[in-house]
């Protein structure tokens, strides 16, 4: 991609953001309005509403941070924030957008303030517990794990019972706008951005992301937060 | 003027987008804050200059007088330099919170991953 196109990219990926979020704050004063009596048949539309510019945000995401990492520009700002109120905060996310979702949520241990980049930690969380739904069937368990050693490291885990990765594809998960032959039979659509997107935060952060995988049994994907930063 | 009135807290928003600041006055409103909008930062300096506010909610990307030239402007001015400003921008580029907290903004509010409650929560707890 050229300089001109990354740039466009960008642009317009920005510009896009701002009808989108406050559509969604506009959406979430309305369903939190307790004084507002919407029949439940109606709710579901709003709720649809949202849960569909929820997409669009995270495909808009997508694309900010890989037009960053092309020009090199995918920087972490560390700020200190509990990794296991943004843990919570991604299931709650991601439990509302997939009704049929089965999220098991295990945390161990406390002082999970950390000096992060917020949006590239919640990235992270977001998109592997994203496909850990997505490649399993409905309802099937998801089960996500923050366990803090007592050295200090910080480990996140997150296992499903789902399709799981063909061995040949193994190597190739974090190329991009890879995709692999089982994942197209599904509805788990996608670009092929996220996991290359996640090995690059895990890069520039510098936490260790690794996976075990088995075709028709599942996936398990871990990512190692060090104990320095 | 009610004596009430008078104790509100005045909070200036400067913010192009219309659905974004009518998010904002109206639930600001709703708290029991004073709210007032500029669309750009030259109108915010022109509002700063009949009442001084409590808190600056400071979009960066704005016509006229972007967010940063803002900033710089109301730290530099005796006047207005002890004034709160609060920044909020749609996406966080680790150089664009640099510069602002540098040039003294008292927080940074990156949009798109923070639900409107968390920003009011926000500004609750900066104005407390």
């Amino acid at each position: 991609m050229s300089h001109f196109d990354i740039k466009l990219i960008s642009k317009i990926s920005h510009e896009v953001m701002s009808p989108i979020i406050s559509s969604k704050w506009a959406l979430e004063i309305l369903l939190n309005d307790k004084n507002l009596n919407i029949e439940e048949d109606k709710r579901i539309f709003l709720k649809n509403i949202y849960i569909n510019l929820n997409r669009i945000s995270t495909i808009s995401n997508k694309l900010i941070n890989y037009s960053r990492y092309s020009v090199n520009e995918l920087l972490p700002i560390f700020l200190d924030a509990d990794i296991s109120n943004l843990l919570k905060k991604i299931v709650k996310g991601l439990s509302n957008d997939f009704a049929d979702a089965n999220i098991k949520v295990l945390i161990e241990g406390t002082g999970f303030i950390k000096p992060v980049d917020q949006s590239m930690v919640e990235f992270i969380f977001s998109s592997l517990i994203h496909n850990s739904i997505v490649y399993s069937k409905p309802s099937s368990e998801v089960l996500v794990s923050l366990v803090k050693s007592d050295k200090g490291e910080i480990m996140f885990e997150v296992s499903d019972k789902g399709i799981g990765i063909l061995a040949e594809d193994q190597s190739k998960i974090f190329t991009e706008f890879f995709r692999s032959k089982n994942s197209d039979d599904l509805y788990a659509k996608g670009i092929g951005l996220s996991l290359f997107l996640c090995k690059k935060i895990c890069d520039v952060c510098g936490y260790k992301i690794s996976f075990e995988s088995e075709e028709a049994v599942g996936s398990k994907f871990k990512v190692l937060f060090p104990s320095k930063k | 003027m009610t004596d009430n009135h008078v104790n509100k807290k005045y909070i200036l928003i400067a913010e192009d987008d219309n659905f974004y600041s009518s998010i904002y006055n109206q639930r600001l409103t709703e708290m029991g804050y004073e709210v007032s909008v500029a669309s750009n930062g030259e109108q915010l300096l022109k509002l700063m200059k009949i009442r001084v506010p409590d808190l600056v909610m400071l979009d960066l990307i704005m016509p006229k007088m972007d967010g940063f030239e803002t900033l710089q402007s109301i730290k530099e001015d005796a006047n207005f330099k002890n004034v709160k400003v609060l920044v909020l921008s749609n996406l966080g580029q680790k150089e664009d919170v640099d510069s602002a907290m540098m040039l003294g903004a008292i927080g940074y509010i990156i949009k798109s991953n923070t639900s409107i409650q968390d920003v009011l929560m926000k500004v609750k707890e900066s104005l407390s």
